[in-house]
């Protein structure tokens, strides 16, 4: 007799248990990315059958819930019947997003060239090299490139990041592809314009000039204006804190919810990080933030290429990167699912990087290093081996780890040759905390019962 | 669609079969994921 019929049940080996208060914990599913607010007494008696090499199985009499209650663990594969071999629905679930054609992403750099020096800009291979724009005869080859592949394979969700360099430096050609992409509406394809700039150039009149196009703008900003000013500088030295923080509230005021932070974090601008949520609450941005994210500050190309790994450094700052997510989710700030990182660019078949003279890559972070392919005049993709390597590389942890789900094996593009760089220490350090966040500014469930 | 049963509520209903896809992400290093595409 099948496990099932026995009334053997076990956790699902992808379920993260997480505390939350004295009424509730939480539970996410990371294959399913399910979320479920639990009551403490049943939270407890699952997280006891979670723990462990193997989760132990249980009868399901023993779990003292409701048949309701039953059948809503079961249905969101909290609890699975004992026997089941759970890599299978991973697999399943991977393999779905990652082969998704009806969903298109697509970086474009518009412009190598850049207004900032910041000391910590990873693209050190872009510095090296002679400023490119992207010519109005290169983006008719790109434009012609998206227009087949939304029409060849059915995109029905198109989400462009407008990237660079500085991609505002060049405002014209920006606005006339953002015309364009939006034209692509009318054929059922929705299209998705992220603008990912370092805020300088964004004054209220450009915005004026976005805002029809671009649904998100994602600006950074590492603390608080001493610490940004050093992070972050013009060219010539001086600081940027003030123009951005400017153009950043002006973009609120007229259009809430449509910018978010992300905040690079260094074990020495902690304090200042701290500080910039005081300075960004005084100034009402709960109300008006699309979301505030913080992430450590990742290796340079050259770094990379040298084999430096800053995964130490990662582990290093995990706690404290993850508690800010938790303070800042405290004081009311929306926070994203920072903690839902793959199938990311690099393996979803269905995504590409462009620089301004058509080279194509598998992640931003590869751009003006290593390229995996070109479009031809005809707006045609030419792809190397890399391409399909980079597609079609399924790591066994990615079945087999409970955060494979969500991290499908970890960042390749910042760690080349390798298996990929490993989130699980970070993880085993940030996740609960991270999904904590997530819950209390996105469901606005406290910390108090 | 959340859906709450006695003591087990439904945040977010997870990405299945019965449920339909999943939401795109970007590397969470480059973008902020703000809500899904579906």
């Amino acid at each position: 007799m099948k496990a099932e019929q026995r009334g053997m049940r076990k956790v699902s080996g992808h379920a993260v248990m997480v505390p939350l208060n004295r009424a509730n914990g939480i539970i996410y599913h990371t294959a399913t990315r399910g979320l479920l607010l639990v009551r403490s007494d049943l939270w407890e008696i699952l997280r006891t059958f979670s723990l462990g090499e193997s989760a132990s199985t249980c009868k399901v009499d023993s779990l003292s819930a409701t048949k309701a209650e039953l059948e809503l663990l079961r249905k969101n594969r909290i609890i699975v019947s004992a026997d089941e071999d759970e890599r299978f629905f991973a697999r399943y679930i991977l393999n779905t997003m990652k082969f998704d054609t009806s969903q298109m992403g697509a970086f474009i750099s518009f412009t190598s060239r850049c207004n900032f020096a910041c000391g910590y800009c990873y693209q050190d291979f872009r510095k090296g090299s002679a400023p490119s724009d992207l010519t109005q005869r290169r983006w008719h080859q790109l434009f012609a490139f998206i227009t087949k592949r939304v029409e060849e394979l059915g995109v029905r969700n198109l989400s462009i990041a407008l990237f660079g360099g500085e991609p505002l430096l060049d405002l014209e050609m920006v606005l006339r592809a953002c015309h364009d992409l939006k034209s692509l509406e009318k054929n059922g394809c929705r299209s998705r314009i992220t603008l990912i700039t370092n805020g300088s150039l964004l004054s209220p009149s450009v915005w004026k000039e976005l805002e029809p196009y671009v649904e998100f703008v994602q600006v950074t900003v590492d603390g608080n204006r001493e610490i940004h000013d050093r992070c972050r500088p013009y060219f010539d030295g001086t600081g940027s804190y003030e123009v951005i923080l400017e153009n950043v509230s002006a973009l609120l005021r007229q259009s809430p919810g449509r910018l978010g932070l992300r905040v690079n974090i260094q074990p020495e601008t902690l304090p200042g990080v701290r500080d910039l949520l005081k300075d960004l609450s005084h100034l009402g941005m709960q109300q008006t933030l699309a979301a505030i994210g913080f992430h450590g500050v990742e290796p340079t190309q050259q770094q990379i290429c040298a084999g430096v790994s800053n995964t130490r450094d990662v582990i290093r700052i995990a706690s404290e990167v993850s508690e800010l997510f938790v303070t800042a989710a405290s004081m009311g700030f929306p926070v994203a699912k920072a903690f839902e990182v793959g199938p990311c660019m690099f393996t979803a078949a269905n995504s590409v990087v462009v620089d301004e003279q058509l080279r194509l890559y598998k992640c931003p972070a590869l751009l003006y290093w290593r390229s995996t392919g070109r479009l031809n005049a005809q707006g045609r993709a030419e792809l190397s081996e890399e391409w399909y390597e980079a597609v079609g590389y399924e790591p066994r942890c990615a079945v087999t780890c409970k955060y494979g789900p969500i991290c499908y094996g970890g960042c390749r593009a910042m760690m080349p040759g390798g298996e990929g760089r490993c989130p699980k220490p970070f993880f085993d350090v940030a996740l609960e905390s991270l999904i904590k966040a997530y819950v209390i500014a996105q469901h606005r469930i406290g910390l108090e019962s | 669609m959340a859906r709450k049963e006695d003591g087990v509520v439904v945040l977010e209903a997870g990405n299945s079969p019965e449920n339909g896809p999943a939401c795109w992400v970007y590397c969470a290093g480059f973008c902020i994921k703000i809500r899904d595409l579906t």
